[in-house]
């Protein structure tokens, strides 16, 4: 019996981050997380406000990606297995579309006691890219725990790991009201190049121009 | 004459062979007992965002002042072995040295037994996390229970 439920969401998680990741054959990418309706209007999940210092000791705030779209990730860069790959894949994404500064990147570092500004100015300059595009943050540790919560809102649904969304390689979709479009597992090359697919379609769909598809 | 010739070549080729075997394993050995660390750690690393989340219920009860003076020394216990099993997992982290940064200067023995004590200070760091996760979620269920007793 357990074997048949532990089945069930397995095909049930694995449908949904097909769908999730999958570009949009037809129709328009969704609106993830929570819908709530105020006066008539339906209003989406937003990340909450939030203020963080970058591998530049600059701040990051939602400001910096307003009407951007951005590609958001956690990591630590201690981390020996799963962070490697998918910054490995977050560097494939950036490198598509390292011509269009619409899209940003934004990579919380979950280790807010050793990885400093100057730890994560000296991961940015390995990975070689361009921190105006791609911030490196660190922060108040139960400020990026808690937002962590909030852009895996969704993934920690499906996840069969509660608590694990933090390192378990989730990478989303922010598009330019902030609102959370599309996540894949970042250390799934396949899964990335069909999240791409869905940049691809938001880019067009936010920008109107259809260069990436 | 000839025997003790052929014996000898034929014990040597033996030796030669057998300590070949052995150095050709070693790093086999040192791959295995690394990974079997990374397991463990694998096992643990996504517990981290739950210890933290309830470390950060426990501060809020601590926080909110609804607590006797009796029950907040227990919430502050639990809410130190929760920081200190999180401390203890990024110290472990940023202190494991790389395997191929071990091979520059040690011996296989050296190697193994740092591997050896390091599998032995992960599991350590494991037991932490799982009994301080435990008694933090248990006093939040308390703590819920007691404020809604129908749930």
């Amino acid at each position: 019996m357990i074997k048949m439920k532990h089945s069930f969401f397995a095909t049930a998680v694995l449908a949904f981050v097909m769908l999730s990741c999958g570009a949009p054959d037809s129709g328009e990418l969704p609106f993830l997380g929570n819908h709530e309706t105020v006066d008539g209007e339906v209003v989406y999940h937003h990340i909450r406000p939030f203020r963080f210092v970058n591998q530049d000791s600059a701040f990051v705030t939602n400001e910096t990606f307003a009407g951007k779209l951005y590609v958001a990730d956690f990591f630590f860069t201690s981390c020996p297995t799963i962070c490697p790959k998918v910054k490995k894949n977050m560097l494939r994404i950036y490198e598509k579309y390292e011509d269009r500064p619409e899209l940003n990147f934004l990579s919380h570092s979950i280790d807010v006691k050793y990885d400093t500004v100057g730890r994560l100015r000296a991961y940015a300059d390995n990975l070689g890219i361009n921190t105006d595009r791609w911030h490196l943050i660190t922060g108040d540790k139960d400020e990026i725990y808690g937002i962590a919560e909030d852009y895996m809102s969704v993934a920690m649904e499906d996840a069969d790991a509660p608590g694990g969304y933090n390192h378990s390689g989730w990478i989303v979709l922010i598009d330019d009201k902030g609102r959370l479009r599309s996540y894949c597992d970042g250390t799934d090359a396949e899964a990335v190049d069909k999240f791409m697919l869905d940049i691809d379609w938001l880019l067009a769909d936010v920008y109107g121009d259809d260069s990436t598809q | 004459m000839l025997a003790r010739t052929l014996n000898t070549v034929f014990l040597a080729g033996v030796l030669s062979f057998s300590a070949c075997t052995n150095t050709s394993n070693e790093p086999a050995a040192e791959q295995q007992l690394w990974e079997e660390i990374m397991v463990v750690h694998d096992e643990i690393m996504p517990w981290m965002g739950e210890l933290n989340s309830i470390a950060r219920g426990v501060k809020d009860k601590i926080a909110s002042g609804e607590l006797t003076e009796a029950a907040l020394s227990e919430w502050q216990a639990s809410l130190g072995t929760l920081e200190s099993a999180d401390r203890a997992m990024w110290k472990w982290m940023n202190e494991l040295q790389q395997i191929d940064k071990l091979r520059q200067d040690k011996s296989h023995q050296e190697i193994m037994d740092y591997l050896a004590a390091e599998k032995a200070a992960i599991e350590e760091v494991k037991n932490l996390m799982a009994s301080s996760m435990a008694s933090g979620k248990l006093l939040l269920e308390s703590a819920t229970s007691t404020e809604n007793p129908e749930q």
